[in-house]
């Protein structure tokens, strides 16, 4: 019971792991693939990130060097006007002022001789403008302005305007001199709002830096950064991408353009948990993924492994019967068997059960089981059930004593019954098996009776040969043997009455008759000693022993230790005699190596012990065991187990190879034997 | 003093009986006193006649010739009895020489054999018939030997003692193993150990120490 538990439980878990494996070498392939998926996926989502930001980059610088373009296209315009040649200010000042107005621009125009601002669009004609900011200009910018190309200064702060700056600027020439420089002050604020029109994405920041390294524009809190200087170099590249942390603290990518026309670096950032987003988020994924897919995938193999194991059985041990083969079991088992509930109702009945007792099965069903018991045990029945209810074990009823039960017709037959408790959905049933016996039982009286007739005819037969034997020692011992003398006495008184010639011949006759009683004694002592009669049985065994002694030139001991032996009846003296008869033919038959023989009897608490050991080589009792009826001695011990059964004797042989053979031989005596 | 021996001849069988009465009185030297067929005859006629010598059976009816002689040695030591007999068991001899008999001769060489028998045994003399003399002095001389010194008894261990008193006791070695709770190949080691201490060899001298230790009485 509990091995096949066991062996259910292994087959179970052995289904679930092999289940469980197989779902891994499905799942682990999948995953690997779907997880390449998601970093390609990630990479290319960062990678069309970057190159957003790029491309804002080039937008913007586009944008900026259009607007630069279209300012420096109205001050070449400008420039061109007849009244600077004429040297009329105050009409140039009014066509300046329209053109700044169309442009959104201030326009300044600064004589290089006074190095003072003659014309300013930010104030009216003809106010002092002394202190006015001359925009910065390196020598190189210097030199193209004197081959007359306009330039774009860098950030500057107009002290006039107190704002920041950027300028384009063009040199005007009167004759050949280098009389004015015509320059249009725009507005960082513009570039913010240029950066501004432009759609940008909530995480992208663009920077406009001119080619000192000061912020033009940012697009996020252009005022706090506007004139302000980067606090790092920019590597020379047209196209670069940085990385680095801005003044906001935010690590970011920053993907940088220069602007051919400007100088002007255009940065687009990016912040890297931006760009990381993506392949954090796959990577986030597929752990979450994973790893509910891996748990429902043990907790799939654990349920439908272990059905698995249930229904298909992994090598069919631990199957459950479908419903149709349980009834084909229950009602095909050899037996009778019911299931009764523990109020003592019977709930289930196998068609065997319900023949055996001569019901139909439905007249049963629902009865008290008390009703298959004879009248008589009926009430003592119901308390047994109720202490079998506090205690329920499978086992069987009232074991060593005989059960009837009663069948329907009121006859009674003998059964056993085995008792198991069964437990479905916490009710309390048992399962009882009802097994006629009859037929055993008949079976085994039938044996009794004639093992008992077979012991009785063989004691009988003993006892017969016994007697007859004793007749046939006596006739030739006594009769025969005192007829013998009595010739023989005669013939020696004729003898010396007669003629020396006949003499001679009756004494021979006389030799021949002394011949023939010797072998008359000789037989008649070999058929039974007179003197176990005359003697007891310790004098006949004593002679016996030693007369046997001599015989084989064995050393045999007699040791009788009961003082009582003479009280034995005849039938256990002769038993015992013929016991350490054969004992010690069989010595002499096949324990060649035997030097010695010991002989013992005892009498211990009610019982006579024949002891009978030698010290030859002994035999193997296994060996021996399977041939029983072998030609070497088998039969010997057969014979010798004979005899001490009829007397209820119990006889017992000991013996391994090497250390000689016992022989025990326990006789009840009478007191025992009485009592037994 | 009469020279005759006076004889009694006893025998259960009259034919014999008379052979012998026959054997006897062709000798000058033996005057039959009596004659019996039965033991209690035998008994009673001897009591009566006391004679020099009785031969006698020991298989007689009502009183074997054992007993007979048994009761002669308290009644009439004087009386020498001889046994003529069928029975060739040294057993008889053994029991016969332990009451007192003075003669043992078979019946079979009674013709042969008789009245030089009678002579030796009437004239003091003891005779044990040749055909089983041999076998009783050889025995004899084999039951001489053996024997133990009690005086220096080697200390066993309980195991031992435990072990050799169930052996002596008749007990099987499965019995032994039983009672004891060891194996019954322990059983036969202690047995040899034991026995080899005590310089006993068969299971008899084993019965014999014990029962002189009395190891066999408290059970």
């Amino acid at each position: 019971m509990n091995l096949q538990f066991t062996e259910l439980i292994r087959n179970r878990s052995s289904a679930r792991v092999f289940v469980i494996a197989v779902l891994i070498v499905i799942l682990v392939p999948a995953f690997v693939f779907a997880s390449f998926l998601a970093v390609s996926s990630a990479r290319l989502e960062r990678a069309q990130l970057e190159q957003n930001a790029q491309n804002k980059s080039r937008e913007v610088a586009a944008a900026i060097d259009r607007e630069v373009i279209a300012i420096e296209n109205v001050l070449v315009t400008l420039a061109s006007s007849s009244h600077l040649q004429a040297g009329d200010l105050e009409a140039f000042y009014r066509k300046a002022v329209n053109a700044s107005r169309a442009v959104g621009v201030v326009i300044v125009l600064r004589d290089t001789q006074r190095d003072q601002q003659a014309v300013n669009t930010a104030f009216s004609f003809g106010t002092q403008l002394a202190q006015g900011t001359r925009p910065p200009r390196s020598e190189a910018d210097e030199q193209v302005l004197r081959s007359g190309k306009p330039i774009v200064t860098n950030v500057y702060f107009g002290r006039l305007l107190n704002e920041y700056f950027v300028s384009a600027m063009v040199p005007i020439f009167v004759g050949n001199d280098l009389r004015y420089f015509l320059s249009a002050g725009v507005s960082l604020k513009r570039f913010a709002d240029l950066v501004g029109s432009l759609s940008l994405s909530a995480e992208q920041v663009v920077n406009v830096i001119d080619r000192n390294g000061v912020f033009i524009t940012r697009s996020l809190d252009h005022g706090a950064y506007a004139g302000k200087r980067i606090s790092y170099l920019f590597p020379p590249d047209a196209q670069s991408v940085v990385r680095g942390t801005g003044r906001n603290g935010i690590p970011s990518h920053w993907f940088i353009r220069q602007s051919d026309l400007l100088g002007w670096r255009i940065a687009t950032g990016v912040p890297n948990s931006v760009l990381e987003a993506p392949m954090k988020r796959a990577v986030g994924t597929l752990i979450a993924a994973g790893g509910l897919l891996f748990c429902i995938a043990l907790g799939f193999g654990h349920i439908w492994g272990g059905r698995l194991a249930q229904s298909a059985g992994a090598f069919g041990i631990d199957r459950k019967p479908t419903r149709e083969e349980f009834e084909v079991l229950f009602d095909s088992a050899p037996h009778g068997v019911m299931v009764a509930d523990d109020h003592g109702r019977i709930l289930l009945v196998n068609a065997r059960l319900a023949a055996e007792f001569g019901y139909l099965r439905d007249e049963l069903i629902g009865q008290q089981v008390e009703i298959l018991l004879p009248e008589r045990l009926r009430g003592g029945h119901a308390m047994l059930r109720q202490v079998f209810a506090r205690d329920p074990q499978a086992r069987v009823m009232a074991a060593g004593r005989e059960l009837y039960a009663r069948r329907k017709d009121g006859t009674e037959f003998p059964v056993e019954i085995g008792l198991s408790p069964i437990k479905p959905r916490g009710d309390r049933l048992v399962m009882v098996t009802v097994m006629d016996i009859s037929a055993r039982k008949l079976a085994s009286q039938r044996l009794l009776a004639t093992t008992t007739e077979r012991d009785e005819l063989r004691r009988r037969f003993v006892r017969a040969q016994e007697q007859e034997r004793l007749r046939l020692a006596h006739e030739l011992h006594d009769q025969t043997g005192q007829s013998l003398t009595a010739v023989m006495l005669e013939i020696k008184d004729i003898e010396k009455s007669a003629e020396d010639a006949h003499r001679q011949r009756f004494r021979l006759l006389r030799l021949d008759l002394e011949q023939i009683g010797q072998i008359m004694h000789r037989i008649a002592w070999e058929l039974r000693p007179a003197s176990i009669d005359e003697l007891g049985l310790a004098s006949a065994l004593a002679n016996y022993v030693s007369e046997w002694s001599m015989q084989c030139n064995i050393a045999a001991d007699f040791h009788c230790g009961d003082s009582r032996i003479d009280e034995l009846s005849q039938e256990i003296c002769t038993t015992i005699y013929r016991v350490v008869q054969e004992a010690l033919t069989n010595v002499a038959k096949h324990a060649r190596t035997a030097t010695g023989v010991s002989i013992v009897i005892a009498r211990t608490d009610g019982w006579l012990r024949l002891t009978i050991e030698d010290n030859g080589g002994g035999f193997d009792q296994n060996v021996l065991a399977e041939s029983k009826t072998g030609p070497n001695g088998g039969l010997g011990l057969a014979g010798m187990r004979e005899r001490p059964m009829l007397i209820g004797a119990e006889f017992e042989v000991e013996s391994s190879l090497g250390m000689g053979t016992t022989i025990f031989a326990r006789i009840p005596l009478e007191a025992r034997r009485a009592a037994a | 003093m009469n020279s005759k021996h006076r004889i009694v001849l006893t025998d259960d069988h009259p034919i014999v009986l008379s052979g012998l009465r026959n054997l006897v009185q062709a000798e000058d030297d033996f005057e039959l006193v009596g004659q019996a067929l039965s033991g209690l005859a035998a008994l009673k006629i001897i009591r009566e006649q006391l004679p020099d010598l009785a031969v006698v059976d020991i298989s007689m009816p009502e009183l074997n010739g054992i007993l007979l002689g048994r009761r002669l040695a308290n009644e009439a030591p004087a009386v020498k009895l001889l046994v003529l007999t069928l029975h060739e068991d040294l057993a008889y001899l053994k029991q016969a020489l332990d009451v007192g008999v003075r003669g043992y001769i078979l019946k079979r060489s009674a013709a042969e054999n008789l009245v030089q028998a009678m002579r030796s045994v009437v004239l003091g003399g003891l005779y044990v018939d040749p055909a089983i003399a041999h076998r009783f002095f050889d025995t004899g001389a084999k039951s001489a030997r053996g024997g133990y010194s009690a005086v220096n008894i080697p200390q066993l261990t309980e195991r031992e003692s435990e072990v050799l008193k169930y052996v002596a006791l008749g007990f099987t070695n499965k019995e032994i193993a039983r009672r004891l709770d060891i194996s019954a190949k322990s059983i036969e080691t202690y047995r040899l150990r034991g026995c080899e201490r005590l310089g006993l060899k068969t299971r008899v001298e084993l019965v014999r120490f014990a029962a002189a230790e009395g190891w066999l009485s408290d059970v």
